[in-house]
């Protein structure tokens, strides 16, 4: 990318990506110090709607680095912010926008960052009073109706569809709509702090042969997992649980994975992960360790579970769409591009 | 109050069989609920797809605090019996916002503008307490992925995730579905900006790189090799 030097636009050297350039030591009629840094170029932005190439000198003077960024030590750039003054805010575009698919795709980890640790422990402050007590005013004038529809706990395990030696144990929190069509809330344990890790729907398989087939390649089947003493009702003895089990071992899911625990995130980081349902397969067996420490909390026995489901009948055919991988070997993984926004003519 | 949610399409199957009703009522007072029993607020609010701002959905908010600074929801087509789970969303205060990678936050959102112009709101719950909240919700950033297309008519959750974004300008929310909502929740957008006018946004302002950096994002689906199995030992079981 080329710049004219003489016009308050400044000389580029480098070009990182289709959108940035490093620009070096180039002089300008309104700034006294030479300029170095990162400028980006940009259609539009939520705040400077000019497109043109904006320069920010680096010097002292006028410009900050936001200190949380300085810890991107492997960063191959920096943002750095224009505080104008006593005004507040940012001006203008000022750190390079990387929507390239390496990073915001759900299959990479992401690059060094805070949100990212050990424990994968959760950032922030304890609860406040004050938070408490407007939750509390609020429960007691608000109806709560949707959530108050769940009313099934199942504990299972599923893999990630682009890894599947990447294993979670998972808390489903379950609404049956009809007797074809569950939607459950799925979270990373059953106690008050368990994140919300995702979103799984389960249909029978009546309705899964009336999807298209590129639809049904994004679910799994479930009763491999089913029959095998995996999937668990928590707190529910054995033979109260078989009528359920019935039903549900003829069922697909499709279970979208939101926050990435088991990396370490802290927060939720990247795009929804497609995940899939351990298999009889050797690649999609879950981990003896995560089964034995799940039936160790609940004390039941999945060895025991599987033998009073044995005489369980079976799905006569599972559609060869489902558990994509097992007949194609490949996983799914979600991209996010950058792309004209579709609007009414209002200011985006 | 007419809380009824505007008409959409039944979700196909057969109705519930009472042996798997039974079961269910029974499971729902025996097993333990903590993390749903964690959800404590329902907040109403718009969300627009990030690569369409023309699909405008009504987006209903069950929420709960993992601590002060981080927020999850449900996030549902209606405040109904019936309403459908159609996505999630997280609300992170701006100190935890700056910390993600700038890979991450053009997939958030900025809460200022719809908390101000009065369009989010928590359905029964009087201004004065409502504004309580409203005055930490407006220094957040939001990340909201819908899986239910429940504006173009799917029957069920088909297709890839879609991010959403929220209001950041006037003239972005569609009238009728702003007036649909103000008669249905017996509310007024206008006079809750008149009473909001002391809240303020994020104290370093709106981050440029959030609400997509101005852009539209679209989500697409890509087949990826999956690792071989590893020489771990495994159990047959």
């Amino acid at each position: 990318m080329t710049c004219n030097a003489h016009s308050s636009k400044p000389v580029c050297s480098d070009v990182l990506d289709e959108s940035s350039v490093v620009f070096n030591n180039l002089k300008s009629k309104s700034k006294k110090h030479p300029m170095h840094g990162i400028a980006h170029v940009s259609e539009s932005t939520d705040y400077e709607r000019t497109p043109s190439l904006t320069a920010w000198n680096t010097g002292k003077d006028d410009i900050s680095l936001i200190s949380i960024q300085k810890s991107f030590k492997e960063a191959p750039r920096y943002s750095c912010y224009h505080k104008k003054g006593q005004k507040k805010g940012y001006k203008g575009i000022h750190s390079v926008l990387y929507l390239n698919r390496s990073m915001a795709s759900s299959d990479k980890k992401p690059g060094p960052t805070p949100a990212i640790g050990p424990g994968s422990t959760l950032p922030g402050k304890p609860t406040t009073l004050g938070s408490k007590l407007i939750e509390s005013g609020a429960m007691m004038l608000q109806s709560m109706a949707p959530v108050r529809q769940m009313n099934l706990h199942a504990c299972t395990f599923a893999l990630y569809g682009h890894d599947l030696s990447r294993q979670i144990e998972t808390h489903h929190f379950i609404q049956r709509i009809n007797q074809d069509f569950l939607q459950c809330a799925v979270f990373d344990s059953d106690k008050p702090s368990a994140r919300l890790i995702g979103v799984e729907y389960i249909v029978s398989d009546n309705i899964f042969e009336t999807l298209p087939s590129e639809e049904q390649k994004l679910w799994h089947s479930h009763a491999y997992e089913i029959k095998t003493g995996l999937w668990t009702l928590p707190g529910m003895p054995e033979l109260l649980q078989d009528p359920e089990h019935k039903s549900l071992t003829k069922t697909y899911g499709k279970f979208w994975c939101t926050w990435q625990v088991d990396r370490g995130d802290r927060l939720p980081l990247g795009l929804p992960s497609l995940m899939m349902s351990p298999q009889a397969v050797d690649i999609a067996r879950v981990n003896p360790e995560l089964v034995k420490r799940r039936d160790r909390k609940y004390g039941v026995s999945r060895g025991d579970a599987k033998e009073s489901r044995v005489e369980m009948a079976e799905p006569e055919w599972i559609n060869p769409n489902a558990d994509y991988w097992k007949q194609h070997g490949k996983g799914f993984a979600i991209d996010v591009v950058p792309v004209e926004m579709k609007s009414s003519g209002a200011l985006i | 109050m007419n809380k009824m949610a505007t008409s959409h399409v039944n979700v196909p199957g057969e109705p519930t069989e009472t042996g798997t009703a039974l079961l269910e009522t029974a499971t729902g007072t025996i097993q333990g609920f903590q993390p749903i029993n964690n959800i404590h607020q329902h907040l109403c609010a718009f969300h627009f797809y990030a690569h369409d701002m023309t699909r405008q959905v009504e987006a209903h908010h069950f929420c709960g605090h993992l601590n002060e600074d981080v927020r999850q929801c449900l996030i549902y087509d209606s405040p109904n019996k019936d309403a459908r789970l159609i996505g999630i969303e997280y609300i992170v205060v701006e100190s935890l916002f700056l910390t993600l990678p700038d890979d991450e936050k053009p997939l958030w959102h900025s809460h200022e503008f719809e908390v101000k112009g009065g369009y989010l709101f928590m359905p029964g719950v009087p201004g004065i307490v409502e504004r309580q909240d409203l005055k930490q919700v407006c220094k957040t950033y939001g990340k909201v992925i819908h899986f239910w297309q429940v504006d173009r008519g799917d029957p069920l959750p088909l297709g890839i995730p879609q991010i959403m974004m929220a209001l950041t300008r006037p003239g972005q929310l569609d009238e009728n579905i702003a007036k649909d909502v103000e008669k249905r929740f017996g509310v007024s957008f206008e006079e809750q900006r008149e009473q909001r006018k002391d809240l303020s946004g994020p104290d370093h302002g709106i981050h440029p790189l959030a609400n997509a950096a101005g852009r539209g994002l679209k989500t697409e689906l890509r087949e990826v090799d999956i690792p071989p199995a590893t020489s771990m030992p495994r159990v047959f079981v």
